[in-house]
């Protein structure tokens, strides 16, 4: 009931064109973190939901219409990695993870569970506000699409057919269900068929950074659309690795 | 060309071979001279006898008046074949014509004489003989013969021969069971170098196998029991590490976020400057962290290299302009070849790091330079234009918390002292170097160099 409630409130408020709140869902078990981290958000304009424990992120994410997950890993009990595996057998909502150590398993094990970004902690407001603020701005496949380039109702490719205003993938008729990000990863590479890519050119055009942004997140992130996209994952043929340089999608297959 | 074999098979094959052929030159050299006493001594035994029964015959003929009196002791050649000498009052008769008076020493004549009978061993002409000799005083004659020695001494050279034919082959014998014992001997040993090897390269819970040898068994059971002491150390270090930074990172986060929301209020001037300075602080406070853990988990080995093919151009323009540098410094002299197999995060972190110190000690970045080796290895080099390190500070630099005489800027954040032992840490995990030296532009240059990892060392 809460989820509608919270839907039927923002689009009151989009009748009366007030800017729709996005909804953030903060989980973190420090109450000191967890208020500080609040109050920064919502000077941004944005709806805070908290969370303390996994538990109680689940149970919140089915009552509130949440827009974007901010997840701490280490939790006590349920676990970071236990919450994102669960949220993403419903629904592509980003989530960025909160970790604490930038070169460790943490940051490979949450991105490849589907996670669309992290931060390390400790964290600034600056470093956090980018991340989350680049998240939001491309919420919408569509959005990215027309920021990209001229707005195409359908490309097919193989027997792929993307739709970037729906914000869908279709493999002969049938639905993949991919994530945002997978989404418009696949959306820019598919706008600009055999065209190589660097890592920080992705990052750059699908995540929003400059310089800031970890190769890993490219590379993760390809792994999880060819698992989801390709025939055979260990050899692709649609999304091509051209090695040290980047990835390129290939309209004629190998 | 090495005199000494330093390996232990080897040393234990050599030390048999040794002691194979010490054991058999003196088993040779004892059976050599047992035969040959044995043999010489029969053949005296014989020879004497022989000359005691010609003797009895000469003093016969002598007796009996033989009236030519060369016929002496040419009938005795002709009965027995022997050699022989014969003093009758004071002429001397031979049988053979090199054999004659002259031949028999005085030593002899004067021993035959007082003892009535002696023997002495002559060579004449290379050849050995024994000479026996028997006064015949009832006839007032001297009796000599030359028995020749010279078959036994053939016989005692074809032994000598066979003794050092069968010493070679012993010493060979002991050569062979020396390898094939050293190979016995080796083989626990190369099963802990194996166990080490893998332990090593990351995989602690590998043990040896503990059979039950009495004399392995010890070995075995120590090396195991450091190998669980290395291995709950590690992790006992891993879980610290993790611990302190879970316990630290969670206060600090908070810190900046509370200084980051302070920031956002309208503040009073003084008010104003205390945030700014406490923003200052908790930033250089969380680079510190940052480094430290990174540091003590290089310290403790559980750092992890992520090598890939790395665009090496791309990454250093890409560091460059995050860190404030034109793009028009680099000198890049890779041509084509700009991919490089290193850890991406730490190659940049590398280059940001001499970045940030060229440009807060040293009056900024006048080039950055990459290069290869002659055996493939990148070459990374950041020159400034400050005034150099001086030669006495060029390893100290990399010390940690090492701070030297450059002034600390006032108008940035300090640094932490850490970025350069960072720099140096990085580079040895990659198995390269850091070092400092001038540039050819004035200021100093600091060069990282990045090996092409070859197969995993055992170092």
């Amino acid at each position: 009931m809460g989820a509608i409630d919270d839907r039927v409130r923002n689009e009151e408020r989009m009748g009366e064109h007030v800017m729709v709140a996005d909804t953030v869902m903060l989980v973190e078990d420090d109450h000191a973190v967890r208020s500080l981290v609040r109050l920064l958000l919502e000077d941004e304009g944005l709806t805070v939901v908290e969370a303390a424990t996994g538990t109680e992120a689940i149970d919140a994410f089915s009552r509130h219409a949440i827009d974007l997950v901010l997840l701490d890993i280490r939790l006590p009990g349920m676990n970071g990695f236990d919450v994102c595996r669960q949220l993403r057998r419903s629904s592509d909502v980003p989530i960025i993870m909160v970790t604490a150590q930038q070169d460790s398993h943490d940051v490979v094990a949450g991105l490849e569970l589907g996670a669309d970004d992290y931060v390390t902690k400790p964290f600034n407001d600056r470093e956090l506000m980018a991340r989350v603020r680049a998240q939001l701005r491309r919420r919408s496949g569509a959005v990215a699409a027309a920021a990209t380039g001229p707005i195409r109702t359908s490309i097919v490719i193989g027997d792929l057919e993307i739709r970037p205003v729906e914000g869908r993938v279709l493999r002969d008729g049938e639905e993949i269900a991919l994530t945002k990000t997978e989404f418009q990863l696949l959306n820019h590479l598919a706008l600009h068929p055999n065209r190589l890519w660097s890592r920080d050119q992705l990052l750059e055009h699908v995540w929003g950074y400059a310089y800031q942004g970890d190769g890993r997140l490219v590379d993760t992130h390809i792994a999880r659309l060819r698992a989801k996209v390709e025939p055979d994952p260990a050899n692709p043929e649609i999304i091509q690795t051209v090695r040290g340089l980047g990835y390129r999608l290939s309209t004629t297959g190998r | 060309m090495r005199f000494l074999p330093r390996g232990l098979r080897a040393r234990t094959t050599m030390a048999f071979a040794l002691l194979a052929l010490v054991l058999s030159i003196t088993l040779s050299v004892v059976t050599y001279q047992l035969a040959r006493w044995y043999l010489l001594d029969q053949r005296e035994d014989l020879a004497t006898q022989q000359v005691s029964i010609n003797a009895l015959v000469v003093r016969g003929l002598v007796a009996a008046g033989v009236a030519e009196r060369e016929d002496v002791v040419e009938r005795v050649r002709s009965l027995t074949n022997a050699r022989s000498v014969l003093r009758i009052g004071d002429t001397w008769f031979a049988s053979v014509v090199e054999l004659t008076e002259e031949r028999v020493p005085d030593g002899l004549r004067s021993e035959v004489a007082d003892e009535g009978a002696a023997k002495q061993r002559v060579l004449i002409n290379g050849a050995p003989y024994l000479l026996v000799g028997v006064e015949l005083p009832s006839v007032d004659a001297s009796y000599y013969e030359f028995a020749p020695l010279s078959e036994y001494e053939r016989t005692l050279e074809t032994l000598l021969a066979v003794l050092v034919v069968g010493a070679s082959i012993t010493t060979i014998g002991g050569a062979f069971a020396g390898r094939l014992a050293s190979r016995r001997l080796m083989r626990p040993l190369r099963q802990v170098a194996g166990v080490a090897q893998a332990m090593s390269a990351g995989d602690l819970s590998r043990r040896l196998v503990v059979d039950d040898d009495r004399d392995l068994q010890p070995v075995a059971t120590s090396f195991n029991e450091m190998a669980e002491g290395l291995e709950a150390r590690i992790a006992r270090e891993l879980r610290f590490t993790a611990d302190v930074s879970h316990e630290l990172r969670t206060p600090l986060t908070a810190m900046a976020s509370a200084v980051g929301l302070a920031q956002r209020a309208q503040l009073t001037g003084r008010a104003q400057f205390a945030i700014d300075v406490l923003d200052q602080q908790v930033d250089h406070l969380r680079r510190l962290t940052l480094e430290l853990l990174e540091i003590s988990r290089i310290d403790a080995g559980v750092a992890e290299l992520e090598v890939d093919d790395v665009d090496v151009r791309q990454a250093t323009l890409r560091t460059m302009a995050a860190a404030g540098v034109e793009a028009t410094r680099l000198r890049c002299e890779l041509g084509d070849e700009t991919l490089h197999p290193l850890d991406r995060t730490r190659f940049e972190r590398v280059l940001a790091n001499l970045l940030e110190n060229a440009e807060r000690y040293a009056g900024g970045v006048t080039a950055v330079e990459l290069e290869r080796d002659d055996d493939g290895t990148l070459v990374v080099c950041v020159d400034d234009a400050g005034p150099g390190v001086p030669l006495e500070e060029r390893v100290a630099i990399f010390g940690r918390f090492h701070r030297g005489n450059a002034e600390q800027p006032v108008d940035r954040p300090k640094g932490t002292g850490l970025g350069l032992s960072l720099v140096e840490e990085h580079a040895r995990l990659h198995g390269g170097e850091a070092h400092v030296t001038d540039s050819p532009w004035g200021g100093a240059r600091f060069v990282v160099t990045f090996p092409i990892p070859g197969p995993r060392s055992a170092s």
